[in-house]
This record gives C-alpha cells, structure tokens and sequence, in this order.
C-alpha cells in the first residue's frame, strides 16, 4: 500500500512537470508556432470571390490589398463586409510514437519505455468543430476634388487574422484489456487581429498611380486547452490553461498600380516588418489542488516584408486577376525578451519561405447589373514541409450585384483546407537544472477544413 | 531605432509623392483670365477639357473604357463619375434619360447650331435600326453640330462618338429613326378608332 503511494506520487510529479511544460515552456520546436503568422483571412466579397485577388480591384478595401487603386474610386464610398466561418478539425493519434532526446541523440521512433514499457499505442481519432461570425471590413473612402488626375483618401478597419480553431486529442495505450491509459485534450481558441488603416492613393501620370497606407494591429487571442490522463486505476491527472494574448503592432504598405494598355494592369507592392509586442497572460489550474498558478509574459515578434505583385486582364466584361506574395518567414524573429530571442534559431528551423498565389475571374452582365466570380488560391503554410501533410489550398465562387448606380452588394463562399502534423509532448524529463532532456511524443495529424462566407455591400455618395 | 528608421522612410515616399504629384494630379485649378463670364462657363473649359468628351464619366486609366460603361452608363456613373462633377456640370445641362431611366451623358455642343424643326429623313439614307428594343438617344443640331450620341445595343467608345460628332446627316437619321420608333409607344391612344381596311 505504501509502495503503491509511493509510486503514484513519483508518477504524478512526473506528470506534472511534463505536461504542463506543454503549455508553458516553448522548448519543443514547435512552440514556436505563432498563430499571427501565415494566417491571413481575407476581406472584400469580391476579392475573396476571385480567390483572393485583389491588387487591382477598384473599391474601398484596395486600402489594404493595393492602396494606388483607391485612385481609381471617383465618389465618397462606405462599406461594410460581414463573415462567417464553419471550421472542422479531424484529428488522429499515429500508433507510432516519437522520443526525442534534447541531449544530441538523435531522434528514434520507438515505443517509450519506463512507465509506458508493456502499453501500445491504440489508434485514435476525433472531431471538433466551430463557427463565427464577425465583422470583416468597415471602410470609408474620400476622394478629393481635382482638376487632373486623382487623389483619394481611405479609412478603414479589417479583420486581417482569424483565431478561431478548436481541436480534440484523444488517446490510449492498452497492455492489456482493462489496463488502459486514455488521454483527452479539448483545445478551443477565438479572437483575432484587427488591422486599422489609413492611406491614400494619388495619379502620378495618366497610367500611374501611387498608394501608401499606414496600419496600426490590435487583437487578442483566448486560448484554452482542457487536458485530463486516466491512467492505471489509481491515477487520474487534469490540467485547464487559460492564455490570454494581446497583440499591438504598426506597420506601412506602398505600392504602385500601373496600367500598361487598354487590357493589362500590374500592380507591385510591399508591406514592411510588423513588430508586434504581445502581451501574454498565463492561469493554470490542476485537478485537486484549489490555487491557480498565473504568469505573465511580454515579448515583440517581428514579421519580416511581404512582397506583392498582381495583374488584371480585362476584355470587357471579363477580367482575369492574378495575385502572388512572397514572405520569407524564416526571418521572422523574437525580441525585447532574452527567454523568447533563444528560440529565434528554432524559428529558422521551424518555419520556410512561402509564395502565396491566387487566380481569379469575373465576367459581368451589365443589363442584370450581376457579376459573377470564381477563383483558386494556394496560400501554403509558413512551416517547414515535414510539418505538412498536404498544403492549404481552396477555390471560391461569389457573385455581386449593382443596384441603381450606387450601391453594390457582393457575397463569396470560400473552401479551403489543409492536413498537417504535429507533436505532442506525452511526458517528458528534466535535469536537476530544470532543463528539458528528453520527451516522450505523440504524432498528431490534423485534417482541417473550413468554409467561409463574405458578404460586403458598398454605397457610393 | 526601428521606428526612427521606418519613419524616415515613410517621410520620404511622402515626399517622394508629393513631388510626383505637382506632375499631374492637379488640385487646385489654373488662374483664368479676368471678367470669365457666367455664360461662357462650360464653352471655356472644354476648350482646355478636350478630352471630356471621351471620358464623360471621369478620366478612368488611360485611354479606356469598358465597353458596357458606354452601353450601361451606370456602371460608368459607379466606377469613374467624380463626386464633384456634378458642381461643375449642371444636371440640367448636357443630361438625358435613357429607357432604363439612367442619366445618360450628352456633352453640350459648343459650335453646333440649334436643332431643325420639321425635320425630315435626309441623305445619305441608312437602314432602319434592326433591334426593335434599341434606343438612341440623341441630342445634335444640324449639319457641323457637335452633337454627341449614346446607343444601347451598340458598342460605341468615345472615339467612335467623335466620328459620329462629324456627321451632322448621320444625327438627323438618328433623330428619325427614334421618332419612327418611339412614336407608337409615346403616341395617345387613337380616339373613335373605327375598323380599317
């Protein structure tokens, strides 16, 4: 009976430390992963109908996609864009599981040994899904009088990140029937980046137009993450975070928009680095023991430039809009936080160089003042390719409508998806330094789909 | 240190852009010579706003329009009409309706002479329109007038509305060919109407 105490206690610290290292320390490499980065939502009914592209669409939210276009809006115009997300998370445990020894040994598969020797893995799935829906886009654009050219002012806000997501983990291990060890973790998250902008595009020459528009990012992100292990009939561990993240962050975007004949138009652009400071927020609490342990943490993240370039062919009532970015996010990086810049090398281990594509259509019926859409974007993940199983990609179809000669009003359906991998640290050891040698993981593969809506209207005054 | 330099950039595409801009966006209007006339208002500037024949909706990129903002002018109105034209373009003036009750822009003639009355089909003699559903708008005077002309149903850029400008006969047609076909819509309904062989 005292033996048994015993081990129980020794399990449960064990325990203990592991897992709540999960949350809060970033020692695996993939705590690095920053939800605000490679994560963009989109706004304009119209663009995400073309897939995404909208470089060289000519309404208010050309303050965010391509500011010289706001040159190309005559009257004073209010819009207002609402979405709505359904979002699906399959999730699956491999039967393989993954040591990982910190000390330089390299990584092996195999099953763990110590208090898991005589269990196997048991093949595990689950499913979790959520939806939303949030304001997308509220802009205002004021064009000021001229005798040439154009130069029009644009003020707005967008809902530029989304973090919506939930996810299920759900564990065993057998030895035997009626020995089991099962694990469940309910993660649920919400909130988002707010992008604020400000900016203006002016005629340079009859076919050249410059934009420039400043932003200012806040937003927070609720994290929670429920995680209980039953194991043995005299274990039991349960463990709830809760992590609050608040993001503040500026940067500015110049661009030009070029129109090269009567069919083709360019546009280039670039976004230089966002700092973010982010300001976290830690409560833990344990099954069993009343006091909450809070922590509190601040650090910038730094996104590196993003470079955009886009072109339109337009025949009339059809134009074909093509769109790419590139973001080199190994460069991303922490700052004003000693702790948090030691993982900047993982970063650069972590993350990848990423083109972001997308390619859409429009043709317009003038005598029903109806447009109809359709695209495909391919806006693969900011990390490395073993980290995916098959990248993000999805097509979309809108349509929009011209009422009298004011007001528009544009809906789209987004589809889109991706699988990925991901590990989750089971148990893990320390050294009597507190630093972490070796963890035991679990490889999780993660089906995620998601469908979203835009409707935005405009009026123009 | 990374604010100073990333504002010393912005400071400098500002003033980078305000420099190209006193290259052709122009804000404020040239000075016009004393005793400019109320009168003569419209009749001035189109001798400096040559092209605003061509771009009725507003300078949009360039040289072009797409074709159905001529065809559905509100498209035109949406995409390139300024806000402030209005304040210098009279409504009452240079305006028309079209069948879908759109305004449909008919630039004031500034050399041509007052329509004819009584006019009747002149040569050269075209045939009538084939879409029975087409509506021509038309305002013109006679030969040398400046009129301007919008057709639906038909593709017409500007420039094809400044050859149509030069053909004085071609708008008195085009006066003919609406009056045959709108007068049995726009006609009163025929009193004592008896039986006709």
């Amino acid at each position: 009976m005292r033996s048994a105490m015993i081990v129980k206690s020794l399990l449960y610290i064990i325990l203990l430390s592991g897992l709540s290292s999960c949350s809060l320390m970033a020692q695996y490499i993939d705590q690095v992963e920053e939800i605000t980065a490679g994560n963009f939502f989109g706004y304009g009914a119209r663009q995400m109908g073309m897939g995404g592209a909208g470089m060289m669409s000519f309404d208010g939210s050309a303050l965010f996609y391509n500011p010289a276009n706001l040159a190309r809006i005559p009257r004073i115009e209010a819009s207002l864009g609402l979405s709505h997300q359904e979002y699906t998370d399959k999730s699956s445990v491999r039967e393989v599981r993954r040591i990982v020894d910190y000390t330089g040994v390299s990584p092996t598969e195999q099953t763990f040994q110590d208090r898991f020797a005589g269990f196997e893995s048991v093949f595990g799935n689950a499913e979790d899904s959520k939806s939303n829906t949030r304001l997308n886009s509220a802009i205002l654009t004021v064009p000021y009088p001229t005798y040439r050219g154009s130069l029009v002012f644009g003020f707005g806000v967008a809902n530029v990140a989304n973090f919506d997501r939930v996810f299920t983990l759900s564990h065993s291990d057998s030895a035997s029937p009626g020995n089991r060890i099962t694990a469940r973790g309910n993660e649920f998250q919400t909130g988002g980046l707010t992008q604020w902008g400000a900016g203006a595009g002016i005629d340079l020459s009859p076919r050249i137009a410059f934009g420039l528009s400043l932003f200012i990012y806040t937003g927070k992100h609720d994290y929670n993450w429920r995680y209980r292990l039953d194991s043995l009939p005299d274990l039991q561990y349960g463990q709830e975070d809760y992590i609050t993240d608040k993001y503040f962050g500026w940067n500015f975007k110049p661009s030009l928009a070029i129109q090269m004949n009567q069919y083709l138009s360019m546009a280039l652009a670039f976004e230089t680095p966002l700092t973010m400071s982010v300001k976290e927020d830690i409560s833990t609490t344990y099954d069993g023991d009343p006091s909450i342990y809070v922590d509190e943490v601040e650090y910038d993240i730094r996104r590196p430039f993003v470079f955009s370039g886009g072109m339109a062919l337009s025949f009339n009532e059809a134009t074909l809009a093509l769109d790419i970015d590139y973001t080199d996010w190994t460069q991303m990086e922490y700052k004003n936080n000693i702790f948090m810049e030691r993982y900047n090398d993982e970063i650069e281990a972590y993350y990848d160089k990423v083109f972001r594509y997308r390619i859409g259509g429009e043709y317009v019926f003038p005598k029903l003042g109806l447009s109809l859409r359709g695209g495909y974007f391919v806006d693969p993940l900011p990390v490395k390719k073993q980290f995916i199983d098959d990248d993000r990609n999805g097509f979309s179809l809108g349509f929009g409508i011209l009422i009298d000669r004011v007001m528009t009003i544009d809906v789209a359906w987004v589809r889109s998806g991706y699988n990925r991998n991901s590990d989750f640290i089971y148990a893990s050891t320390y050294d009597a330094g507190d630093e972490l040698t070796a963890s035991h993981n679990l490889i999780v593969d993660e089906d995620i789909s998601y469908d979203r809506i835009y409707v935005t209207s405009a009026y123009r005054f | 240190m990374f604010m100073n330099k990333y504002f010393t950039l912005l400071f400098f595409l500002l003033i980078l852009a305000m420099t190209f801009s006193g290259c052709y966006t122009v804000l404020m209007h040239p000075q016009t010579e004393e005793g400019y006339a109320q009168e003569d208002y419209q009749d001035a500037c189109i001798d400096c706003h040559t092209d605003y024949n061509d771009y009725p909706y507003g300078y949009f990129y360039g040289d072009h329009y797409s074709d159905y903002w001529w065809s559905t002018p509100r498209y035109g109105y949406y995409y390139a009409y300024p806000w402030w034209w209005d304040y210098y373009w009279s409504p009452s003036e240079g305006r028309q309706v079209n069948s879908q009750n759109e305004d449909v822009f008919v630039p004031r003639s500034s050399t041509g002479e007052k329509a004819t009355r009584r006019g009747s089909i002149r040569p050269p003699y075209v045939e009538p329109l084939s879409n029975p559903g087409t509506t021509t708008i038309t305002r013109g005077g006679g030969s040398g007038g400046r009129g301007g002309s919008v057709k639906e149903g038909n593709t017409q850029t500007g420039k094809d509305s400044t050859n149509n400008n030069n053909n004085g006969n071609n708008n008195n047609n085009q006066d003919q060919q609406q009056k045959q076909q709108t007068q049995p819509d726009n006609t009163k309904k025929t009193r004592r109407g008896g039986g006709r062989q």
